[in-house]
């Protein structure tokens, strides 16, 4: 009776062979060099990448605040006579009540300054954007808020409510992954809501393009009225 | 033997990779500290309504600090809004004031090309759009008080 043996062996013991050879390992010094240079190149892209985003999103970060700076400046003159012929508060402060912002012209301006420092157009990210204008009033605020859902105004209590109302607005948007809430009130000291007309802009996770990935900012600006008489 | 042509395959790639980094680098750190300063300049205009001469040559003297810059490479406008747009742009002067609510717009480029513009498009492109510079904007609507 005869028997065969089949011995089968295994790929990678050729390849150590090779490898493991006095006589050149010119295939080893390729492999680790080969990957070497990808993990280089892969750190380095992924710091350029996250550089680049950074940069633009600090650009666009500044550009929203010259855009809201811009918006703020146009009060409604016609609609503001009352306010404005009111100088002073009972309190012998400069009075801010009653004065209300042009809300299309101030529009206008923020579009047109984003436009002039980083041409974008605000009609491509209306999805995401929400818009929103407050005047104090004798006795509580006035506010206008404006979404891709359309515009919505009404009265409130007081300015601190403003906040409730952008993130209850920004349910409207849908959901897009992540949840956002603006925190306006956080510290008293420094971001309390003073007793002005103020001009708001939300855009959510606005994408920014990298060197092979876009990643998402959301941004937040806003902004009191300075009035002279 | 064969490992040293290994070698000679490999490291130039390493080197080139590296360097290209570094030149990055050098680009994106310049790149930001003229944004900021044309950023800077702008703040003050919006703040003051005027750039003097004297914060003018301050600004051209550091530019020039970081790349070559002409006072052609150094744009000012004023402009005005109108129903909500900047409109009727026209050049401005340092010195000059602004009133609230007008518009300023500051636009600075380099005359000289970066080294990674150079390696990335192998030298200076004779199409000029090719090339990358340094290049900073800001537009402002002045709010200084009266």
């Amino acid at each position: 009776m005869r028997r065969i043996f089949i011995l089968l062996q295994k790929p990678s013991v050729e390849l150590k062979k090779i490898i493991n050879s006095s006589e050149g390992g010119a295939f080893s010094v390729l492999m680790i060099g080969l990957t070497g240079l990808l993990v280089l190149a892969t750190v380095l892209f992924s710091i350029i990448d996250l550089s680049i985003y950074s940069y633009k999103k600090r650009v666009i970060a500044s550009t929203i605040d010259y855009a809201v700076s811009a918006a703020i400046q146009e009060i409604d003159i016609e609609k503001s006579r009352a306010g404005l012929s009111k100088a002073f508060s009972k309190e012998g402060q400069v009075s801010m009540i009653g004065i209300f912002l042009n809300e299309e012209k101030a529009d206008r301006a923020f579009t047109s300054t984003i436009m002039g420092n980083v041409g974008i157009d605000i009609e491509s990210i209306n999805e995401d954007l929400i818009r929103l204008a407050a005047s104090p009033l004798e006795y509580g605020i006035y506010y206008s808020i404006k979404d891709k859902n359309g515009l919505e105004t009404g009265n409130a209590d007081s300015m601190d409510r403003i906040e409730n109302i952008l993130n209850d607005r920004m349910g409207g948007l849908g959901d897009k992954g992540d949840t956002h809430t603006v925190y306006v009130n956080g510290n008293i000291a420094t971001n309390s809501l003073e007793q002005r007309p103020y001009y708001m802009v939300f855009i959510r996770d606005y994408e920014i393009d990298g060197l092979f990935s876009n990643r998402k900012a959301t941004f937040v600006c806003f902004k009191a009225a300075k009035i002279y008489r | 033997m064969s490992k040293i042509i290994s070698f000679i395959v490999i490291v130039p790639f390493m080197v080139l990779l590296i360097y290209k980094s570094i030149l990055f680098y050098e680009f994106e750190t310049k790149q930001r500290y003229i944004k900021d300063m044309a950023d800077n300049v702008s703040y003050k205009v919006k703040i003051t309504g005027i750039l003097t001469p004297e914060e003018y040559d301050e600004f051209f003297s550091r530019l020039n600090k970081v790349s070559r810059f002409e006072s052609y490479s150094i744009i000012f406008q004023k402009g005005r809004y109108v129903d909500g747009e900047a409109t009727d742009w026209s050049s401005y002067s340092p010195g000059s004031t602004l009133d609230r609510g007008q518009a300023f717009m500051i636009f600075v480029k380099s005359a000289d090309v970066p080294l990674y513009s150079r390696l990335h498009n192998g030298g200076v492109m004779s199409s000029d759009e090719k090339n990358l510079h340094f290049i900073a904007k800001a537009q402002c609507r002045i709010e200084k008080d009266y």
